[in-house]
């Protein structure tokens, strides 16, 4: 078992003062929205999936066995959440090189984006579980071990995963800066 | 490039965005850049690529997120921490347990085996499935140690799943509520 101060508030609440949930909630719901986002890339649906992992969260809260973070415990809860909203919801379109497309409308306003809408279009083009891996990375919250954690991968393949999606993230972008580039 | 090379170049990529290349490798690097043009160009690309994503932090959700969540909450989590029936099953059964081990120790230690030492065992069957004769012999209480044994273990595992570990769980809730 881990040292974690938020074990003491889980207590607490396993003891029936349920208020005291509302201070993890405040504690890690940007956190959790982000991973949750990042895999849906929609704000409404992002804010409901996380909204959700909090709630399932505390209802398996007794089970919880405390062999890792609370925090770990929970993104990774968000992050299988956000995971089954996409599959529900979020049809992905695949172009003809496999990889998935740029949607129309976001194709015709590709020249007036900035740097951060670039990033996120390519993003969009990397599958589920590299695009986790790095966003997961870059929030530079959690260890190669808490990731491997929350995605239920080992350590090497989240490693692995970080490398590929950060080569396959600048091809990515060279591509839409030339087909920017086509569109003038 | 051979398939080493591109490897090793990838190594030291990852190396040098996550800050972590020491001096030989990042004048191998730069040196790599000078000669081939393709190198260059994707050591910025991933540079371009790591600056972007280290500013893209934390988003914000919605400020009544709180609320919400705490207004879907049921009154109290799903499972209690004592389960009162679950205790008092595994507690029959643990009884069970050590009340059977109770028995075959009195047996033993009342020498209640003594005149039976060997037993034959012979396969069952054996005329009808066409198998050779065969049996072999074995001392009666090497047969009930391990049954002894099986049940010591059972019983303590079910000691602690059923009492030990609900009750300091139980203790370390209610001291953390006090």
């Amino acid at each position: 078992m881990i040292t974690d101060p938020d074990h003491v508030l889980l207590d607490r609440i396993l003891a029936g003062d349920q208020q005291v949930y509302a201070v993890l909630v405040d504690k890690y719901q940007a956190y959790a929205y982000t991973i949750a986002w990042k895999v849906l890339q929609r704000s409404a649906e992002a804010e409901e999936a996380a909204q959700d992992s909090f709630v399932k969260a505390y209802r398996h809260l007794a089970s919880f066995n405390r062999q890792s973070k609370f925090s770990t415990w929970l993104y990774r809860i968000v992050f299988n959440t956000a995971l089954g909203y996409r599959r529900k919801n979020q049809p992905t379109y695949y172009s003809m090189d496999g990889h998935p497309a740029v949607p129309a409308a976001a194709e015709g306003t590709l020249e007036k984006m900035d740097k951060h809408k670039y990033v996120t279009l390519a993003m969009e083009r990397l599958n589920e579980a590299d695009r986790t891996a790095l966003t997961l990375f870059y929030l530079q919250e959690f260890s190669l071990e808490e990731i491997a954690v929350i995605t239920d991968l080992p350590a090497n393949t989240i490693k692995v995963r970080i490398h590929r999606a950060r080569l396959r993230l600048a091809e990515e972008l060279r591509t839409l800066l030339k087909q920017e580039a086509l569109t003038l | 490039m051979k398939k080493k090379d591109t490897s090793a170049l990838h190594d030291a990529l990852d190396r040098y965005l996550d800050g972590m290349q020491n001096e030989a490798e990042k004048a191998w690097l730069e040196d790599l850049q000078a000669q081939d043009a393709a190198v260059k160009q994707r050591v910025e690309d991933l540079d371009t690529i790591h600056q972007m994503l280290q500013a893209e932090g934390v988003m914000r959700p919605s400020p009544q997120f709180t609320q919400h969540v705490m207004a879907a909450l049921e009154p109290v989590p799903q499972v209690s921490l004592l389960p009162v029936r679950r205790v008092w099953r595994s507690a029959a059964l643990l009884t069970g347990v050590l009340a059977v081990t109770g028995i075959i120790i009195t047996w033993l230690s009342s020498d209640m085996f003594a005149g039976v030492t060997v037993q034959q065992i012979v396969v069952p069957y054996a005329d009808q499935w066409g198998l050779p004769h065969w049996s072999f012999a074995v001392k009666e209480k090497w047969l009930l140690y391990p049954v002894i044994a099986i049940n010591m273990v059972l019983g303590w595992i079910l000691l602690d799943r059923a009492i030990l570990k609900p009750l300091f769980q139980h203790r370390r809730v209610h001291q953390a509520w006090r």
